[in-house]
């Protein structure tokens, strides 16, 4: 918006979906937008906008109205797949706490921050922050050229939201709603009692211990669920069949000459998963999110030359849950015996033992619940003097941003006590213990956790934007930049820099961008504060038939090349060149044998720390084919330098000091990427496909390691990828005494027929942490793909999304309660299929049960690594627009009525609980009904 | 209006911009000069020296290094510590390797030297003359515990792997790195130099006997705790395993013959801690078994301790089995049940028939308050220790050997409404003193010669035989050397049990493969209809000793990391 004056593009922009109001949907609208002719489409850049033809960089873009069609409660959640490159990890469905992690482009660093940067209008902000229904785009800015701007924050990539503005004409009003019932994609589940008792004799029997069930208790336990021999389904009885969730947005934009306004209020409803959480008076225990946000985007000419914005956002998020931690909660859920005592052991006293004292009913409900609250509020203001009449084409303006994030959470809490049903020795009738804890009334906690977070950050820039003849374009940039950030008590963060952009334009065919930032941040060292990061690009249209009317099979092709440096300057130390002394250990002195107040040297100063830097090239190409097939593809090779690594393969340990970091660690990483649109419209039918795909993979190059003995180096992480797994190998179960006897010792811990046999990898007779090597793909996907299909017939219309990844790993090793039973007395998973047992030793597929710590089975290696590979169907629409026409009379404009359902469909090879969240709160998939209007 | 708008935007924009925009705004850290100028800050720093002082209990993962010695076996069979029981250590790994600990303790020594190196109060003197006098004095001592501190990391180092580096400043990441590159092992004989050294010089600021201090100081080092780290020392540096005849190699020990010279100089370092006696309170305590349970206690017989704030980690790791929720953790070994003498001074002897059916009966005192044997009180009732009892025999996580362990155990506790006690650790009490004076009296002069010492060896390891509450009869006047020396040894066994003191004792006296390659033992007891006991000693685990285990690998990664300037210990590689 400032890189051009555009009022000349104004009417176009205006014209174009991207601007449009998604309320108002017709057939060409709601079909994703690159099907539209490059050279009017625009997209959003660092500090700017341009059509697509004339970018040079590499950028992806996303509408509003894509975004709409998938849209679920945190903008993050509508990203699966959309954008080659960009992945997007599901977390849990926990209300409130359900935002996705992103990593951009595979793995780029094994150094502190992974994560891409994300501005919303500009600034750095949390990108849940904006509702999911005020968003006009978002662009993922991708390579060097790109990202420039950005300089010493750029380097993992950087996401851009742009939230909508206002038009001038007749106000309108959007109203959209829907509501729904979501439930668990999947659970895990457990074995009866029945089936767990014979199980545990036999893992004790396993581990030479008697038995503890006697065949009168067995027989019990086999006759079905009764107050001596419980069965309890623990998830079944805390976890509800579905919750409601609900969301309402109302929008009004507008304006005339001088002004225009888009506002909005949204509220957002979304119950949690817990059952029965109503017996409290006076409050809930379930898990809940209320959100309320507004936005309130203005543009203001004040005088001639002289304009104003100001927008202004916020979002109020209170969030209930169960005083208990979540994962606290779903451990017991995942661990609490079924055999043991039932929900209650008589009306209104709960079931428990000494040993379990947290009967997963009471401890959802008898703890008391604790309420988060979240504030966001964010403004920004730009000021604009248009100096056209003294220079033509210059622009000078100041633009501040200021943002407030405040978060507590207060906790209510309470105590219960368990009855352990015992049985009377003589009657053999079940009876009551004791109570086993105190029921306690509720008592307030003090706030346990509060953080109040504020930026400010103020940029001015200088824009001159050009024609020279006929066939010269120039657009220059001028911008500086400085933040200042405040997070909790942390030491404040500061950034500054100077950045700058010249495009050139020729003959609207061949585009080039030559960028340069200057930035620094306070982390480092005066000297090293600083780096100049730049970037050039260029693009040539080759082929463009469509322009002037004459198609053929090729309509379009522009190719493009790019290199550059960016940096990231969170490595995740600041201060480093700052010599610091911090609490030291402990030690107790005097006659009360009190702990001493101890201070130490810190890490020692190194003055040299700095920024990573990103070397970043690419090349790629966009074309259309037949006029309705797009197919872009881009190469791109990117090594990252300057990781912080350690110093502690270098320094000898003489030196006795905490070794600082050094920026000597180096990963490569390289990928393509592909997107296809076929899309197709005849006068009441049409079809779309639309499909991207990435696959990246990267390698260490440089790291410190600790040296390990010869025949070892396996061990090594250099020259394979990043993130992957290590661990042993797995090559079967002992199967006697004699095979134990005849193989390599295995030192973690003693074996017995049953348990893991492990390949001696150095061959040195033992089997040790030096037998570990790589063993898989590890837990980033190498290739990422998402597929949308829609069709629609006169005002119907469906689409299908689905996203996928490819070679990643699942390790059960690290989530032991549901893969590693018995040990705590835990239960033990239907994942447990056919365990070792003398007589089952030919084709068991679980080692041996046992009651113990196995610390040689339950370890990672193969026999833990699950393919991790799946397709899930992440939204399926149904909808029905009505045309105008017949909504006229009511003064009603178009509208759509629709049922859309979010992760419907998972298909994966491990198919026992979600392979994208092993363990705790579950995924969600939800189906909802909505109705979208326009007045 | 216009121009006015103009230069109001101008000037809001100019306004925005700030030259030291990243001069960071350093709210919450410490530097070095907030330390050095700042007297509570130095107190800090002077506490933080001692933090890298050894651990006594659970000191290598959740075990300790007696279940490494003969004296036990730790009864989790995945502790680290049983990698030294099956020869699973090496010079990449060893789960006791101490070598970069001990590097940083000497680090923040040197840091506290360095920043009280330009500290004075003189600004004071005049006006705050009170105030001057104690920071002034506290300096001069504070400085003397340095002094004595890397005495203490530097012998740590020297008990494991001989002579070592000696660094004598805080080493500067740059302008030491070549150095550090480049780094020497010193010879053994300069090492013991060095320590001797700081410990002479530490002596002449430390307070003579912690009487002369607050009571918020116990547990910090006094004269008598230099002149024992002096004393354990030299004792060290005279035995067999620093002196063996046609040694070549100056880093482990010494190549000259003088070693009757060097039982003299230690017996007359341990002498000099006797000699405390008779200006400080040191005296035998009392009690023997109340020594280990001391708490927050001070106790005469206590030179040096580290002293432990409320816990009962220790106890829970270490109660037996069934006794609320005890782990078991140590299970003291039949070799060192068996070294406890019969009452009447004979040795113990599974072929006596006698002392076989009734092994726990007439025994040396200090074995019941060393070691819970079956059927004795333990928490108000008797321990099972038989095949079936509720304490025995293949329960989960029971005793292997029979045993479970009482010293140091606070008995008193309730684990299961997590009562906790404070704790202290022991690390020079006089006895040891007597039996180092009576071992180098014994090599240097023979059992019964006084020389100019004033006590003989027979007198020194009978004073501890006699002591209160023991009362062992004396060894007999007629033993020749070489009997004495096992008495003696036999004799800091029973006494210094789980003490720390096993391990290295039978390195230094280099009988490695009878001690820490010998089987470990245990006893199966099983109770007849009758309830009488019948007790088997049997083989618990066979130990894995190679000679070149006496002393430890150097880590290879510090051999790799100085391009080998640092030099391997024999027989690792």
């Amino acid at each position: 918006m400032k890189l051009f004056n555009i009022r000349k593009l104004t009417f176009t922009l205006l014209c174009s979906p991207l601007f449009q109001f998604s309320g108002a949907v017709s057939q060409e609208k709601q079909t994703s937008q690159d099907s539209i002719d490059h050279s009017v489409q625009l997209v959003s850049i660092a500090y700017g906008k341009l059509p697509k033809r004339s970018i040079s960089a590499s950028v992806s873009t996303l509408t509003g109205t894509d975004i709409e069609k998938n849209a679920v409660f945190s903008l993050g959640n509508v990203l699966y797949g959309k954008v080659p490159g960009l992945i997007v990890d599901q977390n849990s469905g926990e209300p409130g706490n359900d935002a996705p992690g992103f990593s951009f482009r595979g793995v780029q660093t094994f150094g502190y921050a992974r994560a891409p940067l994300v501005l919303v209008d500009g600034f750095i902000r949390d990108m849940n922050s904006v509702s999911v229904f005020d968003i006009e785009n978002i662009s993922v800015l991708k390579d060097a050229s790109a990202t420039a701007m950005y300089g010493i924050q750029a380097a993992n990539g950087v996401i851009v939201v742009t939230t909508k503005k206002g038009e001038s004409g007749k106000a309108k009003v959007n109203v959209d709603f829907s509501s729904g019932f979501q439930s668990p994609t999947r659970l895990p589940t457990f074995y009866h009692s029945s089936d767990y008792v014979q199980m545990y004799n036999q893992a004790l029997a396993n581990d030479k211990l008697p038995a503890l069930y006697n065949p009168a208790d067995l027989a019990g336990y086999a006759a079905g669920n009764s107050a001596l021999y419980p069965d309890v389904d623990w998830l079944q009885e805390m976890v509800a069949k579905q919750s409601p969730m609900a969301s309402l947005n109302v929008s009004s934009s507008g304006g005339n000459r001088f002004a225009t306004y888009y506002v909005s209020l949204g509220y957002l409803y979304n119950n949690g998963i817990y059952k029965n959480t109503n017996n409290n008076d006076g409050y809930t225990t379930n898990s809940n999110l209320n959100r309320l946000n507004f936005r309130s985007n203005i543009e203001v000419k004040v005088i001639k030359d002289l304009s104003l914005k100001l927008n202004l956002g916020g979002q109020v998020n209170d969030i209930n849950a169960p005083r208990m931690a979540t994962t606290d909660i779903w451990n017991r859920l995942f661990d609490y015996p079924t055999h043991l005592f039932p929900v209650f052991a008589e009306k209104g006293m709960l079931g428990g033992t000494s040993a379990f004292i947290d009967n997963p009913y009471g401890y959802i409900n008898n703890r008391g619940y604790r309420e988060t609250h979240n504030r966001f509020f964010q403004s920004d203001m730009d000021l604009k003097y248009d100096f056209s009449k003294y220079i033509k084409g210059l622009e000078v303006g100041a633009r501040i941003g200021f943002d407030n994030y405040y978060t507590v959470t207060d906790g209510w809490s309470k105590n219960f006590a368990v009855y352990q049903i015992v049985k009377n020795p003589t009657t053999g009738n079940p009876g009551l213990s004791a109570p086993i804890g105190t029921n306690t009334n509720l008592t307030y906690n003090s706030p346990f956790s509060e953080a109040q977070n504020r930026r400010a950050t103020n940029e001015l820039y200088l824009n001159l934007s050009r024609k020279f003849g006929k066939d010269h374009t120039i657009n220059l940039l001028a911008l500086y930049n400085q933040t200042r950030q405040i997070i909790g008590r942390e030491n404040p963060y500061g950034m500054q820099s100077l950045n700058a952009r010249a495009h050139y334009e020729y003959k609207n065919r061949f585009f080039t961008d030559v960028t340069l930032s200057y930035g620094g941040t306070e982390a480092f060292a005066e000297g090293k504060r600083f780096g100049l990061f730049p970037a050039v690009s260029a693009a040539y249209v080759v082929l463009d038939n469509q322009s002037n009317g004459n198609n053929k099979a090729i309509d379009y092709l522009k190719v493009r090349a790019s290199g550059g440096i960016v940096g990231s300057s969170n490595v995740g130390t600041r201060f480093a060149y700052r010599e610091l002394y911090v609490g030291g250990l402990s030690y107790a002195f005097g006659n009360t044998n009190a702990g001493a107040s101890t201070i130490t040297e810190g890490t020692i100063p190194n003055p040299d720390l700095t920024f990573e830097k990103s070397y970043q090239y690419e090349v790629g190409m966009e074309s259309r084919f037949f006029n309705q097939l797009d197919l872009s593809v881009s190469l791109f090779q990117q090594n990252r330098t300057n990781i912080l690594t350690s110093q502690s393969t270098l320094i000898p340990a003489l030196f006795g000091g905490v070794l600082p970091s050094v920026n000597r660690g180096e990963v490569r990483n390289r990928g393509i990427e592909l997107s296809l649109l076929w899309k197709k419209q005849f006068k009441n039918a049409g079809f779309f496909v639309q499909a991207n795909m990435s696959f990246i993979k990267d390698k260490v190059i440089q790291m410190a390691e600790e040296v390990v003995p010869q025949g070892s180096e396996y061990f090594y992480r250099k020259g394979s990828p990043v993130f992957y797994t290590y661990g042993l190998e797995a090559i079967g179960f002992f199967q006697s005494n004699a095979d134990i006897a005849a193989s390599p010792f295995q030192i973690f811990g003693p074996v017995q027929p049953g348990d893991i046999k492990y390949r001696d990898h150095n061959n040195d007779g033992i089997i040790n942490n030096y037998d570990v090597g790589p063993i898989g793909n590890g837990t980033v996907p190498t290739k990422e793909f998402g597929i949308e299909i829609g069709f629609n017939v006169k005002g119907f219309d469906i689409q299908a999304m689905f996203q996928g990844q490819m070679d990643r790993n699942i390790n059960l090793a690290s989530y032991g309660n549901l893969f590693f039973p018995l040990r705590t007395n835990q239960k033990i998973s239907t994942f447990v299929t056919n365990p070792w047992t003398v007589d089952n030793s030919a084709n068991a597929q679980y080692p041996r049960l046992s009651t113990l710590e196995n610390a040689n089975n339950y370890r990672t290696s193969t026999f833990w690594l699950r393919n991790g590979d799946f397709i899930k169907l992440r939204s399926l629409e149904v909808g029905y627009n009505f045309q105008k026409f017949l909504l006229k009379k009511q003064g009603v404009g178009a509208s759509r009525l629709f049922v859309r359902g979010m992760n419907l469909l998972t298909f994966d090879k491990f198919k026992f609980t979600d392979p994208e969240n092993i363990s705790g709160y579950p995924t969600m998939k939800s189906l909802n009904v909505g109705f979208r209007t326009q007045f | 209006m216009k121009k006015i708008s103009i230069i109001l935007f101008i000037i809001i924009s100019a306004s925005q911009i700030a030259c030291n925009h990243l001069d960071p705004e350093a709210l919450s850290l410490t530097t070095r000069a907030d330390v050095v100028n700042n007297f509570s800050n130095l107190t800090r720093l002077r506490n933080n020296m001692f933090t890298y002082l050894p651990e006594g209990y659970n000191s290598i993962g959740n075990s300790w290094r007696a279940s490494a010695s003969d004296e036990a076996e730790d009864v989790n069979e995945t502790e680290a510590i049983q990698d030294l029981n099956t020869g699973n250590w090496n010079i990449y790994s060893n789960p006791d390797d101490a070598w970069a600990r001990n590097y940083q303790g000497i680090r923040r020594t040197f840091d506290f030297i360095g920043a009280t190196d330009t500290v004075s109060y003189e600004s004071i003197k005049l006006t705050d003359a009170a105030t001057y006098t104690t920071r002034t004095s506290n300096m001069k001592m504070w400085r003397s515990e340095a002094q004595f501190l890397l005495a203490f990391y530097y012998f740590e180092l020297l008990k494991r792997y001989g002579g070592i580096p000696l660094i004598d400043r805080k080493l500067n990441i740059v302008s030491d790195y070549d150095y550090m590159l480049n780094a020497k092992r010193n010879s053994f004989e300069e090492c013991v130099n060095f320590i001797v050294k700081m410990c002479d010089s530490s002596v002449l600021g430390l307070p003579l006997r912690l009487t002369e201090v607050a009571n918020a100081d116990w547990g910090r080092p006094t004269v008598g705790a230099a002149l024992a780290l002096k004393a354990r020392t030299l004792t060290y540096a005279a035995s067999d395993l620093f002196n063996q005849a046609g040694n070549k190699n100056n880093l482990i020990g010494y190549t000259d013959n003088n070693r009757i010279e060097r039982w003299k100089l230690a017996a007359s370092a341990n002498r000099a801690v006797l000699n405390l006696m008779s200006i400080a309170p040191y005296s035998l305590n009392t009690s023997y078994s109340a020594l280990f349970q001391l708490k927050t206690l001070r106790n005469n017989e206590v030179i040096f301790e580290r002293r432990y704030g409320a816990s009962n980690t220790f106890e829970t790791l270490n109660y037996p089995i069934g006794y609320q929720t005890g782990r078991t953790g140590t299970c003291p070994s039949q070799n060192l049940v068996d070294a406890y003498e019969m009452k009447t001074g004979v040795p113990f002897d599974w072929n006596n028939p006698a002392h076989a059916a009734d092994p726990y009966a007439n025994r040396d005192p200090r074995l019941l308050m060393n070691v819970i044997v079956n059927n004795s009180l333990w928490k108000g009732t008797n321990v099972q220790l038989w095949e079936g009892g509720v304490n025995g025999r293949f329960l989960f996580r029971a005793s292997k050997t029979g045993y479970y362990l009482k010293k140091y155990v606070d008995e008193t506790l309730n684990l299961l409404t997590g009562q906790t006690s404070a704790k202290q650790w022991i690390y020079f009490r006089l006895s040891e003193n007597y039996l180092n004076l009576a071992e180098c009296m014994n090599e240097a002069f023979g059992p019964a010669v006084p020389d100019t010492f004033k006590i003989t060896a027979l007198q020194a390891v009978n004073t501890i035989r006699a002591r209160t509450g023991v009362a062992m009869p004396a060894i007999p006047a007629s033993v020749t050397q070489a009997e004495m020396r096992q008495r003696i040894r036999n004799e800091r066994m029973v006494e210094l049990a789980f003490e720390d003191h096993r391990y290295w004792d039978v390195r230094r006296w280099m009988i490695g493969p009878s001690t820490l390659g010998a089987s470990i033992r245990g006893v199966r007891i099983t109770r007849e209809t009758t309830g009488a006991f019948k007790y088997a000693p049997y083989e618990v685990e066979k130990r894995v000793f190679q000679d070149k285990m006496y002393l430890y690998p150097i880590p290879q990664s510090e051999i790799i990391k100085t391009n080998g300037s640092i030099i391997q210990n024999p027989g690792w590689n």
